[in-house]
């Protein structure tokens, strides 16, 4: 039992580091070839794990040599374009100036249930709001609605909008996030100023705390008092 | 590109080492099978001795072995063989020829299964 223990720890690392090496679009949305290595390795991970006459080396070797593969389709992919549309193909355009492309749904295989099924959930339950709407090569479905369907913009409206940066975290689980507080130019002794002004001591209190680019402190503590 | 260049190194390596591997696994059987054929002849021409050191000699011989086999080797196989040599020394200790030479041939035909399978050719890539 303890073997298999032992054996499990090493695969799962493994695979978590090497599904960490291929990068964020493995664990998000996946084109073929990646959703294919994603089945293949969790297969590959689970044979050895359970089965303790297979020696270990041959559950890691085919994932390694797998992650391998990606990497190496991958890094093609960036440099060729004709290798990029073979591995991943190329969008689709289904619904082409507010017209459904229906040659270009039957080539996908996508039926017309699937396409306003996938455009309710976007938002769009009436088909003729839609200027355009593109099967990507992951499987999602990019709507374009028509100029006069989609939503008012304060560009649309003239009002002019001043610049929105990210708030920064300074504060995550009661720990001062001390790079944010010099990427904002801030000292931690600034920091506890501004929090004492609000009656807390000790930065430890608070559960988080941000800081837009308007220079607002938000904060929550992790206990009301 | 690291990871492209890192990953490579070691695919080149892990190859490498498949290679050496295969192919001293193929040399280690082939001299084990030779020993067996060795011993087979002892038996034949009653020289239990002879074969009591032999058998000896092929114990420990493949407990090196097994070590090494172990980690790439079906455990299922390797039991096969260990259970199979257990049996023929004991055979031979005994002086039994026909239970012992019936041994000494699944042993011969338990390596003999495992070169082929990890004989790198097209059956088994296929």
């Amino acid at each position: 039992m303890l073997i298999v223990f032992v054996r499990t720890v090493i695969i799962y690392i493994m695979v978590v580091v090497l599904m960490r090496l291929m990068g964020k679009r493995q664990i998000g949305q996946l084109e073929p070839y990646e959703l294919v290595v994603a089945i293949m390795i969790a297969e590959l991970a689970a044979i050895p794990m359970e089965d303790k006459a297979i020696p270990l080396i041959h559950g890691l070797v085919p994932i390694f040599t797998l992650f391998f593969i990606q990497v190496c389709i991958s890094y093609i992919n960036m440099k060729s374009l004709w290798f990029r549309s073979f591995m991943d193909g190329s969008p689709s355009i289904v619904i082409r100036n507010g017209k459904i492309d229906i040659g270009e749904l039957t080539k996908a295989r996508y039926n017309i249930n699937e396409l306003l099924e996938q455009l309710r959930v976007k938002g769009y339950a009436n088909i003729a709001d839609v200027e355009f709407a593109i099967l990507e090569t992951s499987g999602n479905l990019s709507v374009i609605p028509k100029s006069q369907k989609r939503a008012l913009t304060p560009a649309d409206m003239g009002i002019d909008t001043g610049y929105e940066g990210l708030p920064l975290p300074l504060i995550l689980d009661g720990r001062i996030q001390y790079d944010n507080l010099a990427e904002a130019s801030l000292s931690p002794e600034w920091l506890t100023a501004e929090l004492a002004k609000f009656g807390i001591a000790d930065s430890r209190e608070v559960f988080f705390a941000s800081l837009d680019t308007q220079g607002n402190l938000f904060f929550q503590i992790r206990k009301e008092r | 590109m690291k990871l492209f260049l890192a990953s490579t190194l070691i695919i080149v390596v892990l190859v490498v080492v498949s290679i050496y591997v295969t192919h001293i696994t193929l040399v280690n059987i082939n001299q084990f099978r030779f020993e067996l054929d060795n011993l087979k002849e002892l038996m034949n021409a009653g020289q239990w001795d002879e074969a009591h050191d032999l058998v000896q000699k092929l114990q420990k011989q493949w407990n090196e072995m097994q070590d090494w086999w172990d980690l790439y080797i079906f455990h299922t196989d390797i039991e096969g063989i260990e259970v199979t040599l257990a049996r023929l020394t004991s055979f031979i200790n005994s002086r039994e020829t026909a239970a012992g030479l019936a041994e000494l041939a699944e042993l011969d035909m338990h390596f003999s299964h495992v070169y082929r399978t990890e004989m790198f050719n097209l059956q088994n890539v296929l």
